[in-house]
């Protein structure tokens, strides 16, 4: 009765009913990849509503992080599982995207017209990793504090802007007294924003483009479910289990235990450091790179350049460009409505699974030293052992999966023909069948 | 043979209680006159708590000079051990004396002491870590509470030494019930995922998100 009145309301004024009823019958897919980023989404938006409880708890400055944030903690159960779901969701969310972006490029769903959505996807992954890096150093524990300082001398060595940069983020010398307080104006400001913005502009096109589906269909008919019940209805199950699980991890398993670091002073250097997960890789990528000092123009570029900023501005560079890499290599650039399964290209399965391999060795690299001292080995030969690794390990899966894949398309294709032999049936002396190959007799 | 067993005797009579021992397990490397060899350092300033430290944790006696030796449990039996640090005492008095501590101290207290002292080096639950290069610092889950009282006192190896004014005796003797107390997992009630390093959280974090994806694949259409 209400919604009635308020829908009379707003038609009449707006025209809106149109609008409403396209909304409400738009078709939505509901093959089980399409949720993962969803489940991305969701995880968003428990980071916004448990982000908003602890703006106004924690204090963000040098001298009152640490303390505002054991005092929140320790003061309510509230406070501790907000805390500890916001940590815990930011660790799935980026997970979610990378599950995501891996199904739409093992799938191509990159192609035309979709190159803008892939690369505000990407740009987003790139946000939320910031963004997550922030968020990691705010409570200023000695763990992140040594991360920070890390962070700090990769700034230092771009050439002739480093130090202006550094001097910029820190307000001063490292730690500088504004270093926190920037830090928090861009974590809870500027880069959510700009995380809002990315994600209206990419769902928006998700909605405007409407959707890939992997029925190829003769008739460009779009299938999927109407967005109103049906699909409202799912949405709403994978939020409600999206937020399950993070809050259940947050209730049942410590994430980040600053109490147990203990608050960050300059001259305090965690030994077994490590970054987030989804950091982890540029960590390693520190920890092997070469001890080379160069100089450009007379100008000397530190070692922690060329693995620090080199190599990730790369990594983002070709994946930003995938889609017109792609385009370059199958030499195809019709509309991509249809989704092709993985094996149907194992080049690209190869290529995915390489740069996969790449990211889990980095990563691995970021704890070499906790993992000397359990296997008491010297970190030294593990070092090695991922250079090694890096390259080669990623090339050897790489062409393996490629060839796996090939395995599995021959195969297919294989069972696909036996399916469509043409048989001719015969009745026989029973009453039954038998098959016949035609025109045997 | 019976030369040497006589020479040892007469030597055991003449000489004060501890040469012997001193002579036989350390004087080889520490040399007869405690002032070092090149096989091993002098022990004139060592002191009472490195000692007995050395001592009780099976560091020493070292079976060779260049091998570095951990934490493998008493080698000598209790009453050598003593003769020696009598002796050690007598040749060379003064230095760091045992410390005596008692289990009891403040866990709270001695956990902030521990955070802000020895976390970057042992690590959050004192699991042990990387110091870099070959070197790591041990695990402290078998560590008696006055061992690690004489560790902070005497700086083993690549550790500091902790003298009275950096950690005064309440702070020695919170600290040391508190990696007791972690020792025995007292003080941390709960699922420890991440020991400085929060990768294997990340890997929870994968987990519920293969866990959604699975029961995605469960009830959507595929
Ligand atoms: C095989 C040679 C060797 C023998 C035998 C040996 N030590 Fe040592 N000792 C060393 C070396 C080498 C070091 C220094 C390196 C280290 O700390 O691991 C050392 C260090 C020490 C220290 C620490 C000194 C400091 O200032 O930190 C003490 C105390 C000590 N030894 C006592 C003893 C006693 C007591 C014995 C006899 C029971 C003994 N050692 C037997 C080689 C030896
Ligand atoms: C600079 C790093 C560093 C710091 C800081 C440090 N340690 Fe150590 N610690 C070591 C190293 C390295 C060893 C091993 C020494 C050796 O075996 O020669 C060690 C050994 C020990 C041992 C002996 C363990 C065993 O199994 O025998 C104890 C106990 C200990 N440390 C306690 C502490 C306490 C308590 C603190 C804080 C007050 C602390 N350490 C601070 C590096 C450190």
């Amino acid at each position: 009765m209400i919604l009635r009145r308020v829908d009379r309301f707003f038609d009449e004024r707006l025209g809106s009913d149109a609008w409403v009823r396209y909304v409400f019958a738009k078709l939505y897919p509901d093959h089980w990849s399409f949720y993962l980023g969803e489940f991305a989404l969701y995880c968003f938006v428990m980071l916004v509503a448990t982000g908003v409880w602890l703006t106004f708890v924690f204090q963000p400055s040098h001298a009152g992080a640490f303390a505002s944030v054991i005092a929140f903690t320790r003061a309510t159960p509230v406070g501790y599982l907000m805390r500890q779901v916001h940590h815990w969701s930011a660790v799935a969310f980026i997970a979610a995207i990378v599950v995501h972006l891996g199904r739409v490029f093992f799938t191509a769903a990159f192609r035309k017209p979709r190159e803008i959505t892939w690369v505000l996807g990407v740009l987003l992954l790139v946000t939320a990793s910031v963004t997550g890096f922030t968020g990691y150093s705010l409570p200023d524990d000695t763990l992140s504090g040594t991360g920070l300082r890390i962070a700090d001398a990769v700034l230092l060595s771009i050439p002739f802007i480093g130090g202006w940069a550094a001097d910029l983020l820190n307000g001063g010398g490292y730690p500088g007294p504004l270093l926190i307080p920037h830090l928090y104006v861009i974590h809870v400001y500027f880069l959510p924003v700009t995380i809002g913005a990315l994600l209206a502009l990419h769902l928006g096109l998700v909605f405007y483009q409407k959707h890939t589906q992997f029925e190829p269909d003769p008739a460009h008919v779009v299938v999927g479910r109407r967005f109103w019940p049906d699909y409202t209805l799912r949405t709403l199950a994978v939020f409600f289990a999206t937020a399950g699980v993070v809050t259940l991890l947050g209730a049942l398993i410590e994430i980040n235990p600053v109490e147990n670091y203990g608050p960050y002073h300059d001259w305090l250097v965690t030994n077994p450091a490590a970054p987030d997960w989804y950091a982890a890789w540029l960590d390693g990528a520190l920890r092997l790179g070469p001890a080379v000092e160069w100089r450009i123009f007379g100008h000397p570029v530190p070692a922690v350049f060329w693995p620090g900023m080199v190599l990730p501005t790369l990594a983002f560079l070709l994946v930003v460009a995938w889609p017109w890499i792609d385009k370059t290599i199958t030499k195809r650039d019709e509309v991509g409505d249809v989704l092709v399964p993985p094996t149907a290209a194992p080049w690209r399965v190869g290529v995915g699974a390489a740069l996969v391999t790449a990211g889990v060795v980095l990563t691995l690299a970021a704890s070499d030293d906790q993992q000397a001292v359990g296997a008491h080995v010297r970190v030294t030969a593990l070092v090695t052992l991922y250079r090694i690794l890096f390259p080669f390990g990623s090339i050897a899966v790489g062409l393996i999966a490629a060839l796996l894949a090939a395995e599995l398309r021959a195969s297919r294709a294989g069972r696909g023909a036996e399916r469509e032999r043409v048989v001719e049936l015969v009745r026989n002396a029973e009453g039954g069948f038998d098959a016949r190959e035609p025109h045997s007799t | 043979m019976t030369l040497a067993l006589g020479l040892a005797a007469v030597l055991a009579l003449a000489s004060p209680p501890g040469q012997l021992p001193y002579a036989t397990y350390c004087a080889s490397c520490h040399g007869a006159d405690l002032r070092g060899t090149s096989n091993g350092p002098s022990l004139r300033n060592a002191g009472a708590a490195s000692v007995d430290f050395e001592l009780v944790t099976g560091r020493m006696p070292a079976a060779v000079p260049w091998i570095e030796v951990g934490h493998r449990g008493q080698q000598l039996p209790d009453a050598t051990i003593k003769a020696i640090e009598a002796y050690i005492a007598s040749v060379a008095p003064g230095g760091t004396p045992i410390p005596v501590v008692t289990a009891g101290g403040d866990v709270a207290n001695g956990r902030e002491v521990y955070v802000e002292n020895c976390r970057h080096c042992h690590g959050v639950d004192a699991d042990g870590a990387s110091v870099g290069g070959a070197e790591w610092a041990p695990s402290l889950h078998r560590t008696s509470i006055t061992q690690v009282a004489e560790a902070i006192r005497a700086g083993p190896g690549q550790m500091p030494r902790f003298g009275a004014r950096q950690l005064d005796d309440r702070a020695l003797r919170d600290v040391a019930t508190y990696v007791f107390a972690l020792d025995r997992r007292e003080a941390t009630p709960r699922v420890p995922v991440a020991r400085d390093n929060p990768v294997p959280e990340g890997l929870f974090g994968w987990l519920a998100i293969g866990a959604l994806a699975l029961a995605a694949y469960a009830f959507a259409r595929h």
